[in-house]
């Protein structure tokens, strides 16, 4: 198979790419410009369908959507990175400690991974959030320490697979110690299998942080997020203003689906090769 | 320069069953030595125990290594660490596993010195891998430098392989099947280099094989070995024309019969 035909034969990767690409470049837009002020209320211009004046209409304050929707995603991109860098950080070393020193090392890790995986995610948040109490900060930290486990496993399971390999019983016959190994031969070799794993988990971290913010318990009131415009959207689904879920829900959508995509599409050319 | 002296070796999954069972024996400098045996004679997990892979979690070993005057089995992980890559070397019977897949050629022939000797720079590290992999026949080493293991065939993966194994100038060459997974001809090519190198730098080479007819061709001495104990021990020659155990017998009699030497 040449390198041809398999390239142009993965949809997944070509139309995530594509969309990761649009929305992440929205996002960028957002951060330095929107058509309104997204905080500015106009009285007279309330639940206004959308319009060529605002192309996602406007919320019942009068705030224009399509400016809202930019700045929220804004923020649910950042803090969704936050999380996901927490978590692949903690996880990896958690990992690698675990998958390369096995034994009783790996067998406590793994059970308190365990332990924490075994509470539903949203559910430990919230009791987590209701202990340290909510803000952009805690929820980030609360979140990404959700994540870890989820990385550590993926990263543990690669470790013990490659440690078992020649090339690195060659690199210990040179006399290599265990931080060259981790560090120097495994690391780049485990990349392939770390990167749709990472970013899958930023599409769970993106939903995640917008169930949190939907609950009310996300970042804080006076930043749109789009779990919070969601959930603030919900009393004009019937009769008022459908255009506002739908504008903030097929944001959410697009997004995950772009990162999903992207991730499958890589994760598919890993197993081509 | 090599003295094994009792070595014995006992698997924790399967107590009771020694692996290998009071084997010693002794290499002098520049001698070739071929360990052969059938599979599960224990060759290879002595082969392991002289390079210094026995992790004590899922082995018994008792018996004293010792490899230029430095005992190698009952010391601690930094000292065995320090004997490997300088005075003990190994090649693998596998050489398209045997190197990273996604790290150049050069800095893995170089992995010897990056490890010992961090201080040195990158273009001595270079000049001296580029040297080992000519010593080692390959060609067009400066390209070679930057190619990554699967551009390259089986038989050049092995060289790259001999290339960082004397890099470092080992006394002990240990290597373990070598050329099985090559095909014949490039057997013959990497059983001409072993000896070569022998010859130049008086590296000792721990030959394990179950193949008489290629250990006859690189080898001074042989020892047989047959569940875990040394059953015949002598030159090569006496071995092959006189054999004293029934074993090694029928290990010679299962050598294919040709006209020419191989």
């Amino acid at each position: 198979m040449n390198k041809k035909t398999r390239k142009t034969s993965n949809f997944f990767l070509r139309t995530g790419t594509v969309l990761t690409i649009f929305m992440l470049a929205l996002i960028l837009l957002g951060m330095v410009w929107t058509p309104y002020d997204p905080a500015a209320m106009d009285g007279s211009a309330r639940l206004k369908p959308p319009s060529f004046e605002h192309i996602m209409g406007t919320d019942n304050f009068g705030r224009d959507l399509f400016s809202r929707v930019l700045e929220g995603a804004g923020n649910t991109f950042v803090i969704a990175l936050c999380i996901v860098l927490i978590g692949i950080t903690a996880g990896t070393i958690i990992g690698a400690i675990s998958g390369y020193a096995g034994g009783a090392i790996d067998e406590v890790l793994m059970r308190i991974c365990d332990a924490v995986t075994a509470f539903p995610n949203v559910m430990l948040a919230l009791v987590l959030i209701a202990i340290f109490g909510s803000g952009d900060t805690n929820v980030i930290w609360v979140l990404g320490i959700l994540f870890v486990p989820s990385y550590a496993k993926v990263v543990r399971s690669e470790f013990k697979k490659q440690k078992s390999l020649n090339y690195i019983k060659s690199a210990r016959l040179m006399g290599a110690g265990p931080l060259r190994i981790i560090f120097i031969h495994i690391m780049p070799n485990i990349w392939s299998v770390l990167f749709p794993t990472l970013i899958i988990g930023f599409n769970n971290a993106v939903l995640a942080e917008a169930s949190m913010s939907f609950l009310g318990i996300g970042v804080s009131a006076n930043k749109p997020s789009l779990g919070r415009m969601l959930m603030e959207a919900q009393n004009f689904l019937i009769g008022g203003a459908p255009w506002y879920a739908i504008s903030v829900g097929l944001t959410i959508v697009l997004l995950i689906l772009g990162f999903s995509m992207l991730g499958e599409g890589l994760s598919q050319r890993g197993r081509d090769n | 320069m090599l003295d094994v002296k009792d070595l014995k070796v006992e698997f924790l999954s399967r107590p009771g069953k020694m692996a290998v069972d009071g084997v010693s024996f002794h290499m002098d400098d520049g001698e070739i030595l071929g360990l052969v045996g059938e599979s599960g004679s224990g060759k290879s997990v002595t082969a392991r125990a002289l390079s210094g892979l026995l992790v004590k979690s899922q082995v018994n070993y008792q018996g004293t290594i010792t490899i230029d005057g430095r005992e190698m089995l009952d010391t601690d992980r930094e000292s065995i660490r320090d004997l490997q890559g300088t005075k003990l070397a190994v090649v693998f019977q596998e050489p398209m596993t045997a190197l990273d897949p996604v790290m150049k050629i050069g800095p893995q022939v170089e992995e010897a010195l990056r490890v010992h000797h961090p201080e040195m720079s990158a273009e001595e590290m270079r000049t001296r891998a580029l040297e080992a992999m000519k010593q080692a026949e390959l060609y067009d080493v400066e390209q070679l430098y930057d190619k990554y293991p699967h551009t390259l065939s089986g038989g050049m993966l092995q060289r790259v392989c001999i290339a960082a194994a004397i890099i470092s100038e080992p006394s002990l060459l240990i290597a373990d099947e070598p050329t099985t997974a090559l095909d014949v001809t490039t057997q013959a090519h990497i059983i001409a280099l072993l000896k070569r190198i022998n010859k130049e730098k008086g590296t000792s080479i721990l030959f394990i094989s179950h193949n008489l007819a290629v250990v006859h061709a690189l080898c001074h001495k042989i020892i047989v070995m047959q569940k875990g104990k040394i059953v015949e021990h002598g030159n090569v020659e006496d071995v092959y024309t006189n054999p004293q155990h029934q074993y090694t017998k029928q290990l010679l009699a299962a050598i294919p019969r040709r006209d020419k030497r191989y």
